[in-house]
């Protein structure tokens, strides 16, 4: 979770940090370079793709690479995992990354649609992840049914994934520079609704709250505002006059 | 006294600093001034650091190709003018090294000036609340919390903020007009071992905008002292900054429009004239606040640029924020009849640029070959080249 916490907020620092409406870059642009910088940074983090090492071979080797172009801050607060603990499992191309059982593909969000982002518009392959089943679903008319014909349901259903996979949701608002980041199951929600049997949130932090007191303004000052407080010194020093010239 | 200082006295009090100062003025390369008067680089570069001193026609020639008196290249009295801080420019991408050195160099000229007229006048003391502000994170509260310290620590309190050139002068922070042939650098601001200085566009006749640069710069000054100047986050930090000093979320975020039909434009209008703030600053606060959809912000810049507002937006107030320290202060010498021109000998400013930096106003560059286009405004010319044609010049 830290490792992904990093990467994200990595990935949208230096996105944001090179992004400027004004030099025509659009939200595509903006889009784009984030997920694209996500997924490095991911791999920088898991020492997974390009920053991928050999079997048995030092942590440290090449961190020169892994650390490239990134600011201080952002080394000093990089997760330090084994080399082997993550490898990459894409699914059907899409990037994915796997930890034991359990693997987990990236995907975007508008900015404070997380909770219902529509699945049946994402790529196939997201659709057929958010068709797993729900390991600790609520009661349902097919609880009594034996283990086997359970599993033989759920087969149906899984579109026979070979793992477990959890997909990490992300989006940003580029004017507030907010953003969120979760990790979590998510569920088919086919005609909208709950897009997810659960998550967390990997960027856990207080929002910005805002007071909604009315309040009038006053008006503004007039322009008539005096000089700001210059005067004379008592003593002034040698003051050139106009008849030394 | 003497106001004028022959070549020969000149190179013997030669300063190496001056001369990068006067090039710098002039917009010009240590090549470029080399091939203007025939001599290497290396031996531009050797008089700049002192590790040669120029003959005394060189420095004749120095002088004339420059546009500066034998005198201005002679040793400084004091150093206060060196500045603190590397001054923090809008976009480094957009303003070339030339253009921020001659930025730099007018910059310690004014500082020169004030320090000139702080002999015989008094300012008000420097009173800057400091808050080092996170540059490395995009997330960092400070600059709103430094805008609420800054109207706490000076008293203003809630509501809109009346005249905020004034207000700063009144803290001790210098304001200056850039001259006109600067016109292609946007406000900037720096400290110097004096006083903290803003120095404002002279072009941006906006009364509003120009408010909000004041706001920015001042934000540079509160939480940037040593920070890298230019980076997108510190940029952005100054943008909160001013945002919350000017619209205060807690105050602004009900007043501001949640869609916009065409009542909302009216209701904009009169928020503008009550906060002396643009509508587009007030619709970027709202979208910010989260009043304001994207969608919906994104419809009302559409409707802002097709209406022509972006370059020029309706307002009421058409006279610009004007500095009071350095004109005040020459007002009243000039009062007790002491002449503006020796003062500017003095502090061995080139009479223009003293001009530029004592009015009240931006001055304008009147001849048609100064006007030119947004094109030739982005070259950097020199600023040693007289501002009105006919002007005493020389010092």
């Amino acid at each position: 979770m830290g490792a992904l916490a990093w990467a994200y907020t990595s990935a949208v620092t230096r996105t944001l940090d090179d992004y400027s409406e004004d030099a025509g870059y659009d939200a595509a642009w903006l889009g784009n370079t984030r997920f694209t910088l996500f997924r490095d940074r991911l791999d920088r983090v898991t020492s997974c793709g390009k920053y991928a090492l050999q079997a048995g071979a030092d942590a440290g080797e090449g961190i020169d690479l892994v650390h490239a172009e990134l600011s201080e801050r952002e080394i000093a607060t990089m997760p330090l995992l084994p080399p082997d603990l993550v490898r990459r499992s894409d699914l059907n191309h899409s990037p994915g990354w796997r930890l034991g059982d359990l693997r987990f593909l990236l995907a975007s969000s508008a900015f404070g649609k997380i909770d219902t982002l529509p699945w049946p518009q994402k790529s196939p392959t997201k659709q057929s992840v958010a068709k797993q089943p729900n390991p600790d679903p609520d009661p349902t008319l097919f609880d009594g049914l034996a283990d086997d014909e359970a599993a033989g349901l759920i087969e149906l259903a899984d579109d026979a994934l070979d793992l477990t996979t959890l997909v990490s949701a992300h989006s940003l608002d580029a004017v507030s520079q907010r953003r969120e980041l979760v990790l979590g199951l998510p569920r088919l929600n086919d005609g909208g609704g709950e897009a997810w049997h659960w998550y967390v949130d990997v960027l856990a932090g207080p929002s910005p709250s805002r007071s909604q007191r009315p309040k009038s303004p006053t008006p503004a000052a007039p322009d008539e505002v005096p000089d700001a407080a210059v005067r004379l010194r008592r003593r002034p020093a040698e003051q050139p006059r106009a008849e030394d010239k | 006294m003497t106001t004028s200082m022959s070549a020969a006295d000149a190179a013997a009090l030669f300063d190496g600093a001056r001369l990068t100062l006067a090039r710098q003025l002039a917009g010009k390369r240590k090549s470029d001034l080399a091939g203007m008067i025939r001599k290497s680089p290396t031996a531009v570069a050797a008089w700049e650091t002192g590790n040669k001193r120029p003959t005394a026609s060189t420095v004749a020639e120095l002088s004339l190709g420059l546009g500066v008196d034998p005198a201005f290249f002679a040793v400084a009295r004091e150093d206060v003018s060196r500045l603190t801080s590397p001054p923090h420019f809008r976009s480094l991408r957009a303003t070339s090294q030339l253009a921020r050195d001659q930025a730099q160099a007018y910059g310690q000229l004014a500082v020169d000036i004030a320090t000139e007229l702080e002999r015989h006048v008094e300012f008000p003391e420097v009173d800057l609340p400091r808050m080092a502000a996170d540059v490395e994170s995009i997330t960092d509260e400070v600059p709103e919390e430094a805008a609420r310290a800054v109207r706490e620590t000076w008293g203003i309190g809630h509501g809109p903020l009346g005249h905020l050139v004034r207000l700063i002068e009144n803290q001790g922070v210098l304001v200056v007009f850039s001259p006109p042939q600067a016109a292609a650098v946007d406000a900037y601001s720096f400290d110097s071992r004096l006083r903290p200085v803003v120095v404002l566009n002279p072009l941006k006749r906006d009364y509003y905008r120009q408010r909000f640069d004041v706001a920015h710069e001042l934000g540079h000054l509160v939480m940037h002292a040593d920070a890298e100047p230019g980076g997108r986050i510190v940029e952005s930090q100054a943008h909160r900054f001013a945002g919350e000093l000017l619209m205060p979320a807690e105050e602004i975020a009900p007043l501001l429009p949640r869609a916009i039909n065409r009542s909302s434009w009216a209701s904009l209008a009169w928020l503008k004239e009550q906060w002396g703030v643009s509508m587009q600053a007030l619709l970027f606060r709202a979208r910010e606040l989260g009043v304001l959809g994207d969608v919906s912000y994104r419809n009302a810049m559409t409707t802002v640029s097709a209406r022509g507002w972006r370059r020029a937006e309706p307002g009421q107030i058409q006279v610009l924020e004007q500095p009071s320290l350095l004109p005040r202060a020459l007002e009243l010498l000039e009062g007790e009849d002491v002449d503006a021109g020796l003062l500017a000998a003095q502090c061995r400013v080139p009479m223009e640029l003293f001009r530029a930096a004592t009015s009240r106003t931006p001055l304008t560059a009147p001849s048609g070959k100064d006007r030119g286009t947004e094109q030739d405004r982005r070259r950097v010319v020199s600023l040693l080249r007289s501002v009105e044609p006919n002007a005493d010049s020389d010092l």
